[in-house]
């Protein structure tokens, strides 16, 4: 297990390498990020000292050494904007999307799985039908159209909750319904399949025929033989979770990495796009290796090598 | 399927289905609600925006974008992923090796997060974004090919074409494409509906397709600093994209069973 965890972090190291690598290279050979920098205005003589304070007058192989060099010491180069290292300004703002994707999760399991057990158990009746469509729609509905209704109809039409800023429950339900309802629908979808299948086994039949009760089969015998995929899928789609969260963001005013991403994206503040993605591409792979660690938890038959 | 073939109509001829110029500014009927009946002598089905612009042509000419974009991310996916993953499956060895690592790394990585920082550095246009999208699309089709040829290879009509003396090339283009098209149809249609989606996030963003043109993307960006006055310019967008989304994806769903279907009357 030790070996396999610290196997995976290694790739995990790996993604986010290939990661800044791709931006990196685009960055460079895209064009040129200095006149991107200066204002229009600015004259030749600018152009070529402040090409040669951000090093892009050296080789291409020097500036990706030289790169690569910072950035293992965790050094993305100078925030234009904010006139400070790249890397803790994203570090900064992580707990608030930590905040917002845990929660997500948590509602996407809150929904998920009960409506995903209520369909396998109704099989066929209207129960199930209703619920897998509201899961297929649930999977095509935008995140950020599904963040304005909730906004159009809790804070504008019922005036219930507030839509803007962080702190406290009450600003954290929306965005966090926004990003994780369409998780639920995944999850329900997939819950339904799995548990339909562990219910046909021959140890359900087993548990029912020595008349243990219905909710002791089903959460104690079936549920748990099931969940193992669901917690993979929640791994899985983490990456997009993260994604959905950079909208949903800018929505509700959230203060934390995506909205950081985005306002970088619009300065052109790119020692600051780098350092989003190199962290963005830790957390993603952390999140598998965290959801297969828990399945090996959940489930004692799996085990890894 | 009836909303798709609605929207394809839209996208191929939106001048025949509506009147009015989606772009036709007028200031005095702005923030018009959805209304069957004129207001002097003009009729907005679906109300107006912000700036008196009729919603209903601007959702029928916003779908020339969705439609175009998803459909051009996709062909340029399938025009990348294919040839990949078909060279992969039926040579492996290393370059098989670097490929699907390749593969691995970038589906590790958020699709939306690597759309917006590509987008960052090539600057937003509606040729960049279906760029993006492709890059974002060509791992599947790599993978799932790959993986297919990978057994079609051992199949006896493959080793007998082999046998009679057929070059790798005929063997790949005559036999081993045709077996696989189901597949890619398959995926390039779920694609399809997954480019819309982010083509309309990215759009949302200001990082998509230019604001002159109508797209649905923008119209909902638009319609944000409206909601407590003009709630209907986001949900109709949104509605509109949910459901063509929805379309789609029950229609490649319908396109994989039928596939199945078959494979197993064979």
């Amino acid at each position: 297990m030790q070996r396999y965890v610290v196997r995976r972090l290694l790739g995990a190291l790996i993604v986010a390498w290939g990661a800044c690598t791709v931006v990196f290279l685009l960055l460079r050979l895209s064009g040129d990020p200095v006149s991107l920098l200066l204002p229009v205005e600015a004259s030749y003589e600018d152009y070529v000292q402040l090409k040669h304070s951000l090093g892009f007058d050296k080789p291409l192989v020097v500036q990706y050494w030289n790169f690569l060099k910072n950035a293992i010491r965790g050094d993305f180069g100078m925030s234009l904007r904010y006139r400070s290292p790249a890397l803790p300004l994203v570090l900064e703002r992580l707990p608030a999307t930590f905040e917002l994707t845990g929660f997500a999760v948590l509602i996407g399991l809150a929904v998920g799985i009960p409506v995903g057990v209520l369909c396998a158990v109704h099989r066929g009746k209207p129960i199930d039908t209703i619920g897998m469509w509201l899961s297929l729609c649930g999977q095509a509905v935008p995140v950020f159209w599904l963040a304005l209704e909730l906004i159009l109809i809790f804070a504008v039409k019922f005036r219930l909750l507030p839509t803007y800023g962080r702190g406290g429950l009450r600003r954290l339900i929306l965005p966090a319904t926004a990003v994780g309802l369409p998780l639920a629908a995944i999850i329900t979808r997939l819950l339904k399949s799995t548990m339909e299948e562990v219910l046909s086994e021959d140890y359900i039949r087993t548990a029912n025929a020595k008349g243990l009760g219905p909710s002791i089969v089903l959460f104690k015998h079936a549920l748990r033989n099931a969940i193992g995929p669901v917690l993979t899928i929640v791994g899985v789609q983490f990456g997009s979770l993260l994604g959905g969260a950079v909208v949903t963001e800018m929505v509700f005013a959230w203060p934390g990495m995506g909205r950081l991403l985005l306002q970088a994206v619009g300065n052109r503040d790119f020692e600051v796009v780098q350092a989003v993605v190199f962290v963005t591409a830790l957390l993603v792979t952390g999140a598998n290796l965290v959801a297969d660690v828990l399945c090996a938890v959940v489930d004692p038959r799996v085990r890894y090598e | 399927m009836l909303w798709l073939m609605v929207v394809l109509m839209c996208a191929i001829a939106p001048q025949v289905l509506i009147s009015i110029d989606p772009n036709e500014q007028d200031i005095s009927r702005r923030c018009l609600s959805p209304a069957l009946s004129a207001t002097d002598g003009v009729r907005n089905v679906l109300g107006t925006d912000q700036l008196g612009r009729d919603i209903l042509s601007r959702i029928v000419w916003g779908s020339r974008i969705s439609i175009l974009v998803g459909a051009a991310a996709a062909v340029l996916s399938v025009a990348m992923g294919v040839p990949l993953g078909l060279l992969c499956g039926y040579y492996g060895g290393k370059t098989d090796r670097i490929i699907m690592h390749i593969a691995d790394i970038q589906l590790a990585f958020p699709s939306m997060v690597l759309a917006i920082a590509l987008v960052a550095v090539l600057g937003p246009s509606t040729r960049n974004m279906i760029i993006v999208l492709a890059i974002g699309g060509w791992v599947q089709h790599a993978r799932v090919i790959r993986g297919q040829v990978l057994s079609l290879r051992e199949k006896e009509y493959v080793k007998a074409a082999e046998a009679l003396g057929a070059t790798d090339a005929e063997i790949i283009l005559r036999h081993l494409v045709p077996a696989t098209f189901p597949t890619i149809l398959v995926i390039a249609t779920f694609q399809v509906a997954g480019a819309i989606v982010t083509e309309a996030a990215l759009t949302f963003l200001g990082l998509g397709v230019s604001r002159v043109v109508p797209s649905w993307g923008g119209m909902l960006s638009d319609a944000q600093d409206y909601l407590v006055t003009a709630g209907w310019m986001a949900t109709i967008p949104g509605f509109v994209i949910a459901m063509t989304v929805l379309s789609i994806n029950i229609a490649g769903d319908s396109l994989r069973q039928a596939f199945d279907r078959r494979f197993r009357d064979r």
